[in-house]
């Protein structure tokens, strides 16, 4: 993945937000977008107070070579709701974490869309921003074997690096699951 | 191989009839799925063997469903890098919030798209996971556009109905 970076071509995700503020959580996104090089827009769309840009924002993404649509909101989050109400490219929901509910208003009105107008719906705030980005690469790695193999380095690092966690005292550290020569040596030791 | 597009996956054969609707529109768009029966709690082997091989299987979105502790569709998602879409399935005492949270608060790392619980939730799992094969099927686009627009017209012809009754 450290390979020089390519210039960015046309936008294949589209990453809304319903205000400014949603971008201290859906920053995560474009980050872990930008991580596994997949050229993206970011813009505020609200669903409440610019209805007519996000319907045209959404009926157009198609036709402007879009595959996935990244929205996320807070509270009446009805932002990726009404963006799938208008495009038949998969849309993914980010429910941002609000002050007076913690983000489970957001989350219920994300997920509990009516059948015929699916929204796929991740986690509350920052978890939730990262993991739609790593879906929406999920679903762009079937037509793009470059991108699949990206996202499978990723996992395989992400595997790693958890199993690199140490936690209590050095005497008290196991060898399971370390690769056999580091487990021989700490056994040896 | 067969020609299984979306696999299926559901904690318990209890689910089934929670599912029926999600099978019954992948049906009708032609898409073929495989459906089993596997637990993450009382057969864990199997959810990774099945969820591993799938890519192999030539399968290209998974669809899991549980209820309660729901941990399938994490567990699934765990040992693939195929898109999951999670079904959190409405069971007592909870109504499905205990399924919703559980299915739907991943950490980062390893998404799973979350639908509705309940039995919405079920055909819009097959609905995106459709819409997610149509990126790469013009034919399948179009039977999803023809989908949405007979949706339409069957909410615009409720609203008429109502107002004969009214007129």
């Amino acid at each position: 993945m450290n390979k020089k970076k390519q210039a960015p071509g046309p936008p294949r995700i589209g990453v809304v937000m319903g205000t400014k503020a949603d971008w201290d959580t859906m920053q995560a996104t474009s980050d872990t977008l930008k991580k596994l090089d997949v050229p993206h827009e970011c813009l505020i769309v609200s669903a409440h107070r610019t209805p007519q840009l996000m319907a045209d924002y959404a009926r157009a993404a198609e036709g402007r070579g879009l595959q996935a649509i990244i929205a996320g909101a807070s509270g009446a989050a009805h932002l990726p709701g009404m963006i799938a109400a208008h495009t038949l490219l998969p849309v993914f929901g980010v429910p941002i974490e609000s002050h007076a509910l913690k983000g489970m208003d957001s989350l219920l009105s994300i997920a509990q869309m009516p059948a015929g107008v699916p929204v796929g719906t991740l986690a509350i705030g920052k978890s939730g921003a990262i993991n739609a980005a790593l879906l929406a690469v999920a679903v762009l790695a079937r037509q793009d074997a470059e991108l699949r193999e990206r996202w499978a380095t990723f996992r395989r690092e992400q595997d790693e690096r958890v199993r690199a966690e140490k936690v209590g005292p050095p005497s008290r550290a196991s060898t399971f699951g370390a690769p056999p020569d580091a487990a021989r040596a700490a056994d040896a030791g | 191989m067969s020609n299984a597009k979306v696999g299926i996956v559901m904690g318990s054969v209890s689910d089934l009839p929670k599912l029926e609707k999600a099978i019954e529109v992948l049906k009708g768009f032609g898409v073929g799925c495989e459906v089993r029966v596997m637990s993450a709690h009382r057969t864990p082997e199997d959810v990774g063997q099945w969820a591993g091989s799938a890519i192999a299987r030539g399968l290209k979105v998974l669809i899991a469903a549980a209820g309660g502790a729901a941990h399938l569709a994490g567990a699934v998602a765990a040992r693939t890098t195929l898109p999951v879409i999670g079904i959190p399935v409405a069971t007592e005492p909870f109504n499905g919030l205990d399924s919703l949270l559980a299915t739907v608060q991943m950490p980062p790392g390893i998404p799973v798209a979350t639908v509705a619980a309940g039995t919405w939730g079920a055909e819009n799992a097959a609905l995106l996971a459709v819409q997610i094969l149509a990126l790469a099927d013009a034919d399948l686009a179009a039977r999803v556009a023809a989908d949405r627009s007979k949706r339409a017209d069957k909410a615009r012809q409720a609203d008429r109905e109502l107002q004969g009754k009214n007129g």
